[in-house]
């Protein structure tokens, strides 16, 4: 299923969403490493975003997905993306101030 | 501000891969702000500190192929690319919990609330919420134009970690965060420029 093409305007404003969202993880992951280790806190992190959005895509596209050879190995290789932004940022601010 | 070098990484590796820009558009941005991050990294932390902040910087070269590869893909929708990266990032972190533990060994009770919201934060805005409008916003404008706006997020790391954390917001921070800045407005007319 692909999706339909947003307009500009909402586009951008997705865009800003997420990057003033991200900003703000910084000072959330700099705030939990008080309690949780580097990767406790990633691990704890994705298994709730992935439980989130699991059931969102259940509910709206009725759990039927497709993948191909290729497509499976751009995924597996996102997945490593993921990985170490989520990971090596938690790892890292153990190190440097949130700014 | 280390981590705002990200969307430009990302413009050059998209004009490179996917040729959405021509890559000289994004050269000329791409220098000041490497500068800013280098000003940062030497000035305010010292050098032993560098090798610690490259290793967050690479994380990143890294996440931006990924969302350069993912706007390019047209074939699964974006919550199905959400989900099953992320799955493939979980499973293969799992492991890793027996190498580093903190809560695991002091107990769930050494936990916070201010602590387990912050953890929420995570869970609810920056994964699940901020990966699919950043997915949904990169299928309407391309990744590198995306990538621009993406720099939006050392602006409020740097506010927000002075008004929740109190950390100091000096000088070396200020000049650093404007070369980078100035980087990805030099990425954003050039860019601009050429599409018109």
């Amino acid at each position: 299923m692909t999706m339909s093409q947003p307009s500009t305007t909402m586009a951008y404003g997705s865009v800003v969403l997420a990057a003033a969202l991200w900003g703000g993880s910084i000072v959330a992951q700099k705030m939990a490493l008080t309690s949780f280790s580097a990767v406790e806190a990633s691990v704890l992190r994705d298994i709730g975003g992935l439980a989130i959005l699991l059931a969102t895509w259940w509910s709206k596209e009725g759990g039927a997905v497709r993948v191909s050879g290729a497509d499976a190995r751009l995924l597996g290789l996102l997945g490593l993306g993921v990985l170490g932004n989520h990971l090596l940022i938690l790892m890292g601010l153990n190190y440097v101030s949130g700014g | 501000m280390i981590i705002g070098s990200s969307p430009v990484v990302t413009s050059v590796l998209s004009a490179m891969l996917i040729k959405d820009v021509p890559l000289r558009a994004v050269w000329a941005g791409a220098l000041p702000s490497f500068a800013g991050v280098g000003v940062v990294s030497v000035a305010g932390f010292g050098r032993q500190v560098i090798s610690r902040c490259w290793a967050v910087r690479s994380c990143f070269s890294e996440w931006s192929a990924g969302r350069i590869a993912s706007a390019d893909d047209e074939r699964m929708s974006a919550l199905t690319v959400n989900w099953t990266t992320l799955m493939v990032a979980t499973v293969l972190q799992i492991p890793l919990l027996w190498t580093d533990q903190k809560m695991m060994n002091a107990g769930i009770g050494s936990v916070t609330t201010s602590d387990w919201l912050a953890l929420g934060y995570l869970v609810v805005f920056a994964t699940a919420v901020a990966q699919q409008a950043w997915l949904f916003g990169v299928k309407g404008v391309g990744p590198s134009r995306a990538s621009v706006l993406g720099n939006l997020t050392p602006v409020a790391a740097i506010g927000l970690s002075a008004l929740i954390l109190g950390e100091a917001v000096g000088l070396i921070e200020i000049l650093g965060i404007c070369l980078i800045l100035a980087g990805v407005w030099v990425v954003n007319r050039q860019t601009a420029e050429v599409s018109s």
